[in-house]
């Protein structure tokens, strides 16, 4: 929306846009400085963490999904491919740098093959079957137990170093964790903006009409999934180094869905709906905590929760709160 | 001189044939009128020539480059641009982003419009988008989004990108179909200007007159193959053309 | 043998979601993935209903009523409401996706995630046919879906609902100009689907221990049938859900039996790839 300067409301829009991501980040900054004085507890400080890693993912997935339009249910498994992959290198003696290299290419490779296997298909056909795809990883993770240890997981991952620096408490993991999410969406958001983005949306619009203008849309859609699996990637090698565990079931349809929900929440096809959703459903999810639940009962519970949200936005908000396109 | 040489092409959609042995040749600088009943096969012969379909059969020939198997960015990036009859727009873009990603073919490198963007190094191109689009007569704000467009503003926009994507050959299907009289005179202004300016145009049409004061050449298709060709004068009076008209 | 009539049995359960999938989608026009929790849902009240009363024939019947319920349900609220504002295929296929965590996890609430058998036919003696050892459940699983098969078959060529039924999945819009109240039968096809689902929950009940997630791994199997066979036509869905069966039990010649899970993936990645209207499909779907 950036080119955009014509009428009034277009432009207050487009001040809130700026005004968003300042407050956003104005707040950010309050909450770490915060966390680290000690003024809040190790609890926020985590909560804070889990929303980075998240943050990361929505906004890439929202530039497959939302900006190109290819509706792509197999990001959660790419967190799990670069969540395993940079956890398995790190506990074979590779270097961080390293891991979180490979952590990032290996998702962006499964990404485009993915797409290359997916290319004739689009709208629900495409999201069965990346959603398949994600259950193939799924199954993978658990079946292939000498190397992931299957359901059991993997323990005791080693926590980041890299030039003889290691983050040890859940404070530094979030300044850690916050540089790397406002990198990650300074970096999308640039790409959404440019005339590369713009052909992504043109994607998203009509593919036909765009060949004709000498576009090689699969070369496009290629980019674009390999771009968000590298972003993919690195939210799994984060989150595998802060939660030093990881299983099967942390990269399948719980995570999943509330990937979904949270785009559909935020709106699909803007920076701002991905941040904002990601932001909005923690809040939620972690207040239910407040509630007198037992624990137990806390996960369906909360999972019902979201399910009944994206029911009821679809019903009656299917653009989301800050979406300008609808599901085709 | 020969720009596109058509021989022998065939394509049929289950038992229909819609290209059964067709062959054209189309001049350079001139205006060549394709016409002919509903149905006669016209705008599979555009979607065969823009890849959007394949041939079964038959060979196409584009500045000397055989383009019967190539996918079609390719055919659009050795200088064919199209228009539609029912022009679909990319509904979210605006009107300068259209012509824009008509124009310039560089915004497909990642990095190259990443840190373009990133380092605010894009340079202004309205002068050039507003040429074009006061060539087409389109007077719209460049900001106007694609959804915003009436149906008769759609087409001249589309006409407008076909004509700033870089070619040497326009393809327009039904330019005036659905379009009041008064657009009709202008896109016919349109056409004679572009020939005028050294422009190769293929077009599609039903309406006779129109074709009568524009076309160079025009070819009359009949299920999927020549009927006749000539001048529109010659065409005007062929007996076979009125029965191929008359008789559906 | 013995693997033959294994795919046999795994490709009959198959067969029977893919059916009730294929049966929505074609009459509904968008894919119906909640289909696999109403699977579950239907295993667990069949599990429940016996555990209180200890009599097969009172579970089955509950479970056929409440699964049909279920279904009925998911369209008057969810789906239907949603077609009316003329949502696309892709919307309701996400809202199928938050049924299918809702009831997913309502079941996780009310069951809890302990593991649940039915138990039905004490341990298991198998028998002796053509080489094969048999199960008695494995037996009744092909034998009824078989049952279910023709029966469908039957109601989908011979009767007038059939009739209409199809009309609807070929048309809508002309099945109205000719009378046929389509959304009446859009409501019947997903009963018809749900009872089928709670026959293949029931059966499932029957020979296997019980998981939430196993609607989801049902789901995706009798998709991926549909998809080999061409989600357009039931017939072709439970051909392709048997070679689905077939597939994954042969597959363990080619690879580890723990990949048992992404032989069937990669058959659906070639069939994709080279066939993607399926191997009898016709190309009217939404791929458009």
């Amino acid at each position: 929306m950036g080119t955009i300067q014509k009428n009034n409301i277009i432009e207050t829009l487009k001040d809130s846009q700026k005004a968003f991501w300042l407050i956003l980040f104005v707040i950010d900054i309050i909450f770490i400085f915060l966390c680290l004085q000690g003024i809040l507890n190790e609890y926020f400080a985590h909560v804070l963490v889990v929303i980075n890693i998240y943050l990361i993912l929505s906004i890439s997935l929202n530039l497959v999904m939302g900006f190109t339009g290819l509706l792509n249910l197999s990001h959660i498994a790419l967190f799990g491919v670069g969540a395993y992959t940079s956890a398995l290198m790190i506990m074979n003696g590779y270097s961080y740098l390293l891991s979180l290299l490979l952590a990032m290419l290996l998702p962006g490779v499964f990404a485009v093959l993915l797409m290359f296997a997916t290319r004739k298909l689009k709208s629900d056909y495409l999201m069965l079957v990346t959603f398949g795809f994600s259950f193939l990883l799924y199954s993978i993770f658990i079946s292939w137990t000498s190397l992931t240890r299957g359901p059991l997981g993997l323990n005791n991952i080693p926590k980041i170093s890299f030039f003889d620096f290691t983050i040890y408490s859940t404070n530094q993991f979030l300044v850690f964790s916050t540089i790397m999410a406002i990198v990650s969406i300074i970096i999308i958001y640039n790409i959404t903006k440019s005339s590369f983005g713009r052909l992504l949306q043109a994607v998203r619009d009509d593919e036909i009409s765009l060949k004709l203008l000498g576009k090689n849309i699969e070369l496009i859609k290629f980019k674009a999934m390999f771009i968000s699996g590298l972003f993919a990637g690195l939210a799994g090698s984060l989150f595998a180094h802060y939660s030093q565990y990881i299983e099967p079931n942390s990269f399948w349809i719980v995570d999943l869905i509330f990937l979904l929900t949270v785009l559909i929440v935020g709106g699909l096809a803007s920076n701002r709906g991905a941040v904002f959703g990601v932001i909005i459903i923690m809040i939620l999810n972690e207040s239910l905590r407040l509630l007198p639940i037992p624990s137990e009962i806390l996960g369906p519970t909360r999972q019902i929760i979201y399910a009944l949200i994206l029911i009821l936005i679809l019903l009656y908000r299917p653009k989301g709160i800050f979406g300008r396109i609808d599901l085709k | 001189m020969t720009l596109l040489k058509i021989h022998n092409l065939k394509k049929s959609f289950g038992g229909v044939k819609a290209l059964n042995g067709c062959n054209f040749n189309i001049e350079k600088n001139k205006i060549t009128a394709l016409i002919g009943p509903n149905g006669c096969g016209k705008s599979t012969l555009f979607n065969v020539i823009n890849k959007l379909e394949y041939q079964e059969s038959g060979t196409i020939t584009f500045l000397n480059y055989n383009i019967s198997k190539i996918r079609p960015y390719l055919v659009s990036e050795l200088g064919i641009s199209r228009t539609f009859q029912y022009p679909t727009l990319f509904e979210n873009l605006t009107i300068r982003d259209h012509i824009e990603m008509a124009m310039f073919n560089d915004d497909q490198k990642f990095f190259k419009s990443f840190f373009i963007k990133l380092f605010g190094l894009k340079k202004n191109n309205d002068k050039k988008i507003i040429e074009i689009l006061n060539l087409v007569g389109l007077e719209k704000p460049l900001n106007t989004l694609g959804s915003d467009l009436s149906y008769g503003q759609r087409k001249l926009l589309d006409l407008a990108i076909a004509i700033a994507h870089p070619h040497k050959l326009i393809m327009l299907d039904e330019p005036v179909a659905g379009i009041n009289p008064k657009l009709r005179q202008k896109i016919k202004e349109i056409l004679i200007k572009l020939k005028e300016m050294g422009e190769t145009i293929i077009v599609i049409e039903h309406d006779m007159n129109f074709i009568m004061d524009i076309a160079d050449h025009v070819y009359v298709m009949e299920s999927g193959q020549n009927l006749v060709e000539g001048k529109p004068k010659e065409i005007q009076n062929n007996k076979k053309v009125l029965e191929a008209y008359l008789g559906e | 043998m013995q693997l033959l009539f294994n795919s046999v049995v795994a490709g009959s359960i198959y067969a029977l979601v893919a059916i009730g999938f294929s049966l929505i989608f074609q009459t509904n026009r968008f894919m119906h993935f909640a289909h696999g929790s109403a699977v579950v849902f239907s295993a667990y009240i069949a599990f429940h209903f016996f555990s209180l009363s200890n009599s097969l024939l009172i579970a089955i019947i509950a479970t056929l009523i409440l699964s049909s319920i279920l279904g009925y349900l998911m369209h008057l609220l969810i789906y239907y409401p949603l077609q009316k504002k003329k949502s696309s295929s892709v919307i309701l296929l996400i809202a199928s996706f938050g049924i299918l965590f809702l009831i997913d996890n309502g079941l996780l609430l009310y069951f809890g995630s302990g593991i649940k058998n039915i138990n039905y036919f004490g341990p298991l003696r198998g028998m002796e046919f053509f080489g094969a050892l048999i199960t008695k459940p494995q037996l009744i699983i092909v034998l009824s879906s078989l049952l279910c098969l023709i029966f469908i078959y039957l109601l989908m060529t011979k009767t007038k609902l059939g009739r209409n039924l199809r009309a609807v999945a070929d048309n809508n819009d002309l099945a109205n100009i000719m009378g046929i109240e389509s959304k009446k039968y859009m409501a019947l096809s997903f009963i018809i689907g749900s009872v089928l689902a709670s026959v293949a929950g029931v059966l499932i009940a029957l020979e296997q221990t019980l998981s939430i997630n196993m609607g989801t791994t049902y789901m995706i199997k009798g998709f991926t049938g549909a998809i080999i066979g061409g989600v357009n036509s039931v017939p072709a869905s439970i051909l392709g859900s048997y070679i689905v069966g077939l597939a994954e039990n042969f597959g363990v010649w080619f690879l580890p039996s723990q990949f048992k899970e992404a032989i069937s993936f990669i058959l659906l990645f070639l069939f994709l790839l080279y066939k993607p209207n399926g191997l009898f499909g016709i190309d009217k779907s939404s791929r458009k």
